[in-house]
C-alpha cells in the first residue's frame, strides 16, 4: 500500500460522509455522517504519521477524538431538545429552536 | 504481501459500511453501520502501526459514542422516517466532488508513488508509552485544553436539556 492509496481512500470516505451531510434530512443520520467525516480525517492523520514516521499525527488524532466526543454530546442534547419541541427530528425543525 | 491483501479488504469493507451508513433508511441501521466502520478503522490503525489509537478508537467511538446514539434513538423512538422528502442539492454535491477530484489528481501528478515503510514499524512506535511521553512533554497545552473542552461539553449538554425557567 502506498501513501497515495491511503489518501485516496480517506478522500473517498470523506466525500461519502459529506454527501450524507448535504443530502439527508434526518438529524441523526446527519450526525452519523459528521462522525464518519471526522473518522476519515483520522485515517489520513494516521497514515501521514506512519509515512513521515513521527508521532504528531497520532497526537492530533487523540485531540480530534476528544473534540468529536464533546461535539456528539452537545449535538445529541440538541436532538433531545428538538424532539421535545417538534416531536420529530428533521433538519428543518432546528428553526424552531430560535429564541 | 499479506498486508496489501488485508488493506484492500479493509478498504472495500470501509467504503461499503460508509455508503450503507449514509443511505440507510432507519437511523438504527445507520448507527450500527457506523459502529462497523469504526471497528474496521481500528483494524486499519493496527495495520498502520498505531495500536494504542486502535484501542482508543474502539473504546471511545464504539463504547461511548455509538451507545449514546443508540440510547437517544431508542429513548425517543426516532425510528420513524421524517415525512419531508429528501431534498437533493445535486449541484452542491457535484461541485464538492469535483474539488475533491482535482485535489486528489493533483496529488497524484505532483509526486511519484510514495511507498509506505514496509512491514511493521520499530518496536513501540505507536505504543501508549511513546504517545504518553509525547503528549505530556511536547503537547501539554493542547492536552489541558482538551480536558477543558470536555468540561464545557458536559455543562453545555446539561444546560441544553434543562427546563427553560430554571436556567
Amino acid at each position: 500500500m502506498s501513501y497515495q492509496m491511503l489518501v485516496v481512500l480517506s478522500f473517498v470516505l470523506f466525500v461519502i460522509g459529506m454527501i450524507g451531510v448535504a443530502m439527508r434530512r434526518n438529524l441523526i443520520i446527519v450526525l452519523v455522517s459528521l462522525e464518519l467525516m471526522l473518522n476519515a480525517v483520522n485515517i489520513l492523520f494516521i497514515s501521514a504519521s506512519r509515512y513521515l514516521h513521527t508521532l504528531d499525527g497520532q497526537i492530533f488524532v487523540i485531540m480530534v477524538i476528544t473534540i468529536a466526543a464533546a461535539e456528539t454530546a452537545i449535538a445529541l442534547a440538541l436532538v433531545v431538545k428538538v424532539f421535545k419541541m417538534a416531536g420529530m427530528v428533521k433538519i428543518d425543525d432546528l428553526k424552531k429552536l430560535k429564541w | 504481501m499479506i498486508s496489501h491483501v488485508l488493506f484492500a479488504a479493509t478498504a472495500v469493507l470501509l467504503i461499503l459500511t460508509y455508503i450503507y451508513a449514509v443511505v440507510a433508511g432507519s437511523p438504527v441501521y445507520s448507527a450500527l453501520s457506523m459502529g462497523a466502520a469504526f471497528f474496521l478503522t481500528s483494524f486499519l490503525f493496527v495495520l498502520l502501526g498505531a495500536p494504542f489509537l486502535a484501542a482508543v478508537q474502539v473504546i471511545i467511538y464504539v463504547g461511548a459514542m455509538l451507545i449514546m446514539f443508540l440510547f437517544i434513538i431508542m429513548m425517543f423512538n426516532l425510528n420513524k422516517e421524517p415525512a419531508a422528502p429528501v431534498q437533493y442539492k445535486a449541484s452542491t454535491v457535484v461541485s464538492y466532488l469535483l474539488i475533491m477530484l482535482v485535489l486528489v489528481v493533483s496529488f497524484f501528478m505532483a509526486r511519484g508513488v510514495m511507498k509506505m515503510p514496509s512491514g511493521f514499524t520499530v518496536v513501540g512506535f505507536g505504543s501508549a508509552e511513546n504517545i504518553g511521553f509525547n503528549l505530556l512533554r511536547n503537547y501539554v497545552l493542547p492536552f489541558e485544553l482538551a480536558s477543558f473542552i470536555l468540561l464545557v461539553g458536559v455543562f453545555g449538554a446539561i444546560t441544553f436539556v434543562k427546563k427553560r425557567n430554571r436556567v
